[in-house]
């Protein structure tokens, strides 16, 4: 039988005819130089012991390289978004040396893209800046409200302010106030810049060009602390609570307008009967609060300057950015201009304005975003105010929220972590008013 | 209104009883082996399986007037197993199967449902069929599944021009339903079609067929939450959904989690019989399918739906059986088979080809039958390469097989027999090669691709035996059928991950069957 002889004959064409096949799409290469935004620092300060953190948000798969020779070279990167952080910390002793300048705290350098679609290999500068070291800072933010059914629903929401500082200061003039931004990246309505976020630059009746995007931020809101200047003494390591309502959400409460409302579960939220400070919608003239805008008289109220809504309600998703400032000449802050959304289409007269804050004025600053990776909008902050971002993971109506970690205690003094990188100093707990992370 | 799964199971009980009853006046060698030594010798077996996946030689290597109706229970446990494997599967199925000729027409028909239960499988939700695709969902909860399949397969061949022309149709249908109870809950359905049209040239020393093929399918999937709270953040990394739409590229996809994915294939085939004298027959059998997977998401758009992922593949396969009788006591069988898989995808986020599947496939199968005692041998090789160029995960596999088995029929009275089988198999990695970029693949991607590659390239034994009891009576006979594998892998190559389950050392299966020959 001769025809066995081409069996094996037989099975060799049918491997050879295979191509090798090979994908079409490649990976991408990502080059990173790193420098110092201010020319002056650069070959005084080193950069080769910072820290670049670079995060594919699609796998939420996080890696971190030491730069040689000021830059990061990362090979065979998946095309998509990418969170590129990078951060480094001189010591004061050497900040000093360098710069003449005194401070009383190590400096921390940071920069930050956040979603940068890497979509083919791409060599990136990375500019260091400084940010402020605040003596104020944001201590916890209470955003996410508790269960709609069994808790307080937004009702319990709370901000807290630290004095991160040795010495007493006053939080008299102290402005606190949310900043706003693109809230959807589905719809298309506004002039966006290339990293997503509205170009303000685009304002109707905005003179600067992209300053209006870099030096300011523009407020959705903003209260300031009352007092005359020595009110309200902070110790070091001590903070205020501003509450939406300062009551015992515990409790079943009544409404302004009478009706009694059951708490099922007193676990899920907290109580604010004993915040520093409350917000109060019902002095504002021609307005009507929500019925569960209480005032409570032993509580001191906030002044607001801007508002929306009928109560301070946070955005529980967590598309806020939150600031704070301090001014001792309130008609410089009631002085600053306002803008509407740049809009594709003119603003109406009637259309919000949102009031242009310097970001040289900031004080300290949080990102807050959305919990789900896929729902996350373009920063609204810059790397001086807030290099990250953070969030609570269980979302909205969790009970839970963010807290900036503890760094240290002196003497019963708490300072708290303060590198101008919320994804770094902050984490997540069950909503704790004037309580500490660990 | 009729059910569907109601028509496949009145079809396939019609066909069998129509089998079973129709008379036939025409009948082949093979008429004069008794029912059950055709339907468990393994000298028929191999025969009678070539035949089924090639049915223009169903007139040839099939008996007439022969049927089986049977049940059987089988059971797999083990925690030796690839990613998206099952801890525990519980199998239950009905089969029935017969041939006849009527008016010089050749019938055959199979029908079988297939009940099983796995408790509890993870990485996947999948309807088992469709391996090499790109696209699905999983997480990392493990979750029951329970699966029903009916098949329905058939074929007809008549021979016009004095036996000179033949024109045979093959039918294969498949109808499937997969689902699991708790959070990530999935939900699959599938089927699949095929016609293969084949007309082929009787002569005296050989003969030839060529085939049309053409099929389609479907496979729609859909992943929901009980628990509202896991499709509003991650916070529990277990239940967090995973959309896979390449080698080892997963992300988050935790709402609106649905697919379908549309399959058409088409393809030819050719079939040769050599016949050079009475001893010796020789089947050569090749097959080339061209299959095209069109994975889709409805929407609101104007076509309602979106394009997530092409995959084309194709299926190139040829197969000689070479039979060669010596005496009525001694034959002797050598079988090859090669197949080759080629697959690559369109991926639509990318809008370019980013996934990559190869798997070549050789094996060789000898048989030597003496009387009641038959020994068989194998050995096979197999490459299987997946690609991903967006993420560069790679791997790349060679794997040989190669095993014995002894086959004995005892005679215990005029009446009953049993047929004992002894078999060993070891499997191995001669060549192996994984990449994995640390950013590219989520935790979810990773824990697949890594256990994958320790299941694969681990060595392992496998011991098995099997034993049929059977009547032999003129008609109506009975066989109860007992098989027992165990299979234990060696040592794990070194990797440097953590894998969270990790790979145990054992597979065991048993399986129980009632069979009702007739």
């Amino acid at each position: 039988m001769k025809i066995r002889y081409f069996i094996p004959i037989i099975c060799l064409l049918i491997f050879s005819c295979q191509r090798d096949r090979i994908p079409k799409m490649e990976p991408v290469d990502l080059n990173l130089n790193l420098s110092y935004a201010s020319e002056e620092l650069n070959g005084k300060l080193e950069l080769n012991t910072a820290k670049v953190t670079v995060t594919n948000l699609s796998t939420n798969v996080r890696s971190t390289y030491s730069p040689q020779d000021a830059a990061v070279s990362i090979e065979n990167l998946k095309p998509g978004n990418y969170d590129i952080d990078a951060s480094i910390t001189i010591s004061k002793e050497q900040y000093t040396q360098v710069t003449g300048l005194e401070t009383a705290e190590d400096v921390t350098f940071n920069f930050s893209f956040k979603k940068y679609n890497l979509i083919r290999s791409t060599t990136l500068a990375l500019e260091l800046v400084a940010g402020t070291v605040g003596d104020f800072v944001i201590k916890q933010v209470y955003y996410a409200g508790s269960d709609q059914k069994n808790g307080a629903l937004y009702r319990d929401q709370f901000f807290e302010i630290q004095n991160n500082t040795d010495r007493i200061l006053y939080a008299d003039s102290l402005y606190f106030g949310r900043i706003y931004g693109r809230q959807s990246i589905t719809t298309d309505k506004e002039y966006y810049q290339s990293n997503g976020q509205l170009d303000w630059s685009k304002s109707e009746n905005m003179t600067i060009g992209n300053e209006a995007n870099t030096d300011y931020v523009y407020l959705r809101d903003l209260f300031m602390i009352p007092g005359d200047g020595h009110t309200y003494p902070i110790d070091p390591g001590k903070s205020i609570v501003i509450a939406q309502n300062a009551l015992n959400h515990k409790v079943p409460f009544v409404g302004n307008n009478g009706v009694e409302t059951p708490i099922r579960d007193p676990e899920l939220t907290v109580d604010l009967s004993k915040a520093t400070f409350e917000t109060y919608f019902g002095d504002i003239p021609g307005k009507k609060p929500f019925a569960s805008d209480i005032n409570n008289l032993d509580v001191p109220n906030v002044e607001v300057l801007d508002y929306v809504g009928n109560d301070w309600i946070l955005d529980n998703p967590g598309r806020d950015g939150y600031v704070i400032f301090k001014r001792s000449n309130r008609e410089e802050v009631l002085a600053l201009k306002d803008y509407a959304v740049p809009s594709l289409k003119a603003p109406a007269a009637s259309e919000k304005t949102y009031r242009q804050l310097p970001t040289s004025w900031i004080m300290d600053a949080l990102e807050i975003q959305p919990n789900t990776a896929g729902a996350r909008l373009p920063k609204k902050l810059g790397p001086s105010q807030d290099a990250g971002f953070s969030f609570v993971p269980l979302g909205a109506y969790s009970s839970q929220a963010v807290i900036r970690k503890t760094e240290g205690n002196n003497n019963g003094v708490i300072k708290l972590k303060d590198t101008n990188n919320s994804t770094e100093d902050f984490v997540f707990i069950k909503a704790n008013p004037f309580g500490f992370a660990n | 209104m009729i059910d569907i799964k109601q028509i496949v199971i009145l079809t396939g009980l019609f066909m069998t009883v129509s089998v079973s009853y129709a008379q036939s006046q025409t009948e082949s060698v093979l008429d004069s082996v008794t029912a059950e030594t055709y339907w468990y010798r393994p000298e028929y077996v191999m025969m009678h399986d070539m035949a089924v996946r090639n049915r223009v030689w169903l007139p040839n290597e099939t008996k007439n007037k022969t049927s089986i109706l049977g049940v059987s229970q089988a059971f797999n446990k083990g925690e030796f197993q690839p990613a998206q494997g099952a801890d525990k599967v519980s199998q239950f199925g009905v089969y029935t199967e017969g041939k006849t000729q009527w008016k010089n027409t050749d019938f055959w028909g199979r029908f079988s449902y297939d009940r099983s239960s796995e408790d509890s499988t993870a990485m996947r939700h999948q309807t088992r069929w469709n391996v090499d695709a790109p696209f699905y969902f999983g997480s990392l909860r493990k979750n029951k599944y329970n699966r029903e399949t009916y098949k329905l397969d058939a074929g007809i061949q008549r021979a016009f021009f004095d036996n000179r022309l033949p024109v045979s149709l093959a039918v294969d249908y498949r109808l499937g339903s997969h689902y699991s109870n708790n959070d990530p809950r999935g939900n699959l359905n599938d089927m699949n079609l095929q016609f293969e049209m084949t007309v082929g040239h009787n002569l005296p020393k050989w003969s030839y067929h060529i085939s049309g093929i053409w099929g389609y399918g479907s496979e729609r999937a859909e992943v929901g939450y009980k628990n509202d709270k896991y499709t509003t953040n991650t916070d529990d990394p277990l239940y967090v959904n995973w959309v896979m739409n390449g080698f080892g590229n997963a992300e988050e996809q935790l709402k609106q989690i649905n697919y379908f994915d549309v399959i058409d294939h088409y393809g030819v085939g050719f079939h040769i019989l050599l016949k050079p004298n009475t001893a010796n027959k020789i089947y050569f059998n090749g097959r080339y399918v061209n299959e095209k997977q069109s994975f889709r998401k409805n929407d609101n758009s104007v076509q309602t739906y979106q394009l997530l992922n092409d995959y084309s593949k194709d299926i190139g396969e040829v197969e000689i059986l070479w039979s060669r009788q010596f005496d009525d006591r001694r034959s002797m069988k050598w079988l090859i088979m090669a197949k080759t898989e080629s697959g690559d995808d369109f991926n639509y986020s990318y809008m370019a080809n980013s996934y990559v599947y190869q798997k070549d496939q050789a094996m060789l199968k000898g048989q030597y039958n003496l009387a009641s005692v038959q020994l068989t041998g194998n050995l096979s090789w197999s490459n299987m390469k997946k690609m991903d160029g967006a993420t560069d995960n790679l791997m790349d596999l060679t794997q040989l097989q190669s095993g014995i088995a002894l086959y004995r029929t005892f005679k215990i009275t005029d009446q009953f027999n049993i047929l004992g089988k002894l078999g060993y198999q070891r499997k191995w990695s001669p060549q192996h090669e994984l990449e994995v970029p640390v950013l590219n693949s989520a935790n979810f991607a990773k824990q697949i691709l890594y256990q994958d590659y320790l299941y694969e390239t681990a060595s392992s034994n496998i011991w098995s035996t099997a034993w049929v009891w059977t009547s032999h009576r003129p008609r109506n006979n009975f066989s109860v059928q007992f098989q027992v594998d165990y299979q234990r892998r060696g040592e794990l190559v070194p990797i440097h991950f953590n894998i969270e389950d990790s790979i145990g050392k054992d597979w065991y299966m048993a399986k129980l069957g009632v069979s009702y020959l007739f």
